[in-house]
């Protein structure tokens, strides 16, 4: 009974192996609509990282320079001022590479921890 | 860049190159939804999945991985898994929706136009696509990636992650359930018929 309805049909096994193919259509609007999406998207990345970097300059120039610079002034004040100020003997020139040493490592550190930052932030 | 191969295309899409995810868009974004319709049943649906795995793409273009696999057979089979999630989420796709359904852009004779013929053919198509959809997940890809896809049965089997033998065996036991669907289907259909004509 159900053959012959399907003969009637003319579902066959062939057919069934060999399923007609649907035209599905134009795809163009979904293309358009993915790219208009991935562009926005791209712009929209763009802008995150400009801000990122941004950020991470601003956080590198109040953590890092702006100690620094204070660091500075103050060895720059000891060096300098302090003595002819206190009316003391003048520092020994072996104190004052001392304190230039300590400034330069100081100014390392301040270097290493601007790579850290912004690499963190990146 | 239109003559570059899709491999070439993915590198400079993980510099940020546009253009060229434009052009692998523009590639395979047909085979893809034909995919994606096919298993789903609905044109809005294929699409809404189809745009989300490009999107995926162009943001994380480094997901694939050249040396596992060519572009398209794992972009296969990211579609393929993209839908099971529609699937699983949705719970749609049931034979009343696929009787009413989709294919819009598909040039069906109506029985009202007295071609009886046509008429035949557009159920006897209708049912067939019920019988696919009625299949288990695994049958379902098999007879899409194989049929409607067109793809070589080592290449399916690939997406598939299972072997040859085993794709075969899969898609024999699909068409043996589509048979006993499309059969049961058409009895109902010519119980109603008979029921209408003896009402009539």
């Amino acid at each position: 009974m159900v053959d012959q309805r399907n003969h009637n049909l003319n579902i066959t096994q062939a057919e069934v192996l060999n399923l007609p193919r649907r035209d599905i259509g134009s795809t163009e609007h979904l293309k358009a609509k993915i790219l208009e999406q991935t562009n926005g998207m791209a712009q929209t990345l763009a802008l995150e990282e400009q801000v990122a970097v941004s950020k991470a300059h601003q956080r590198v120039w109040t953590r890092v320079w702006m100690p620094m610079a204070l660091a500075a002034s103050l060895v720059l004040a000891v060096v300098l001022w302090l003595p002819s100020s206190v009316y003391v003997t003048p520092l020994s020139s072996s104190v004052v590479d001392e304190l230039l040493s300590n400034a330069e490592l100081e100014f390392q550190d301040a270097l290493l921890l601007q790579d850290e930052l912004i690499f963190a932030d990146l | 860049m239109n003559q570059l191969p899709d491999a070439e295309l993915m590198a400079l899409i993980r510099s940020g190159d546009h253009s060229a995810f434009a052009v692998l868009l523009d590639r395979h974004t047909t085979k893809f939804f034909t995919l994606a319709a096919h298993s789903l049943g609905r044109h809005a649906d294929a699409e809404d999945v189809v745009q989300s795995c490009f999107i995926k793409l162009w943001q994380n273009p480094v997901a694939w991985d050249p040396a596992k696999a060519k572009f398209t057979t794992w972009f296969y089979r990211v579609v393929v898994n993209a839908c099971h999630d529609w699937r699983r989420k949705s719970q749609t796709v049931d034979h009343e929706e696929l009787k009413e359904s989709h294919y819009s852009h598909t040039k069906v004779a109506s029985e009202e136009e007295g071609a009886v013929l046509r008429a035949d053919e557009a159920r006897q198509q209708q049912f067939l696509e019920i019988a696919i959809a009625a299949l288990p997940s695994s049958q379902r890809d098999a007879i899409n990636l194989a049929v409607y896809s067109g793809l070589p049965q080592k290449e399916v089997a690939e997406i598939m992650d299972i072997s040859v033998k085993a794709l075969e065996s899969l898609l024999v036991r699909a068409k043996r359930s589509m048979h006993t669907t499309v059969a049961e289907l058409l009895t109902a259909a010519q119980s109603n018929n008979l029921k209408s004509e003896t009402l009539g």
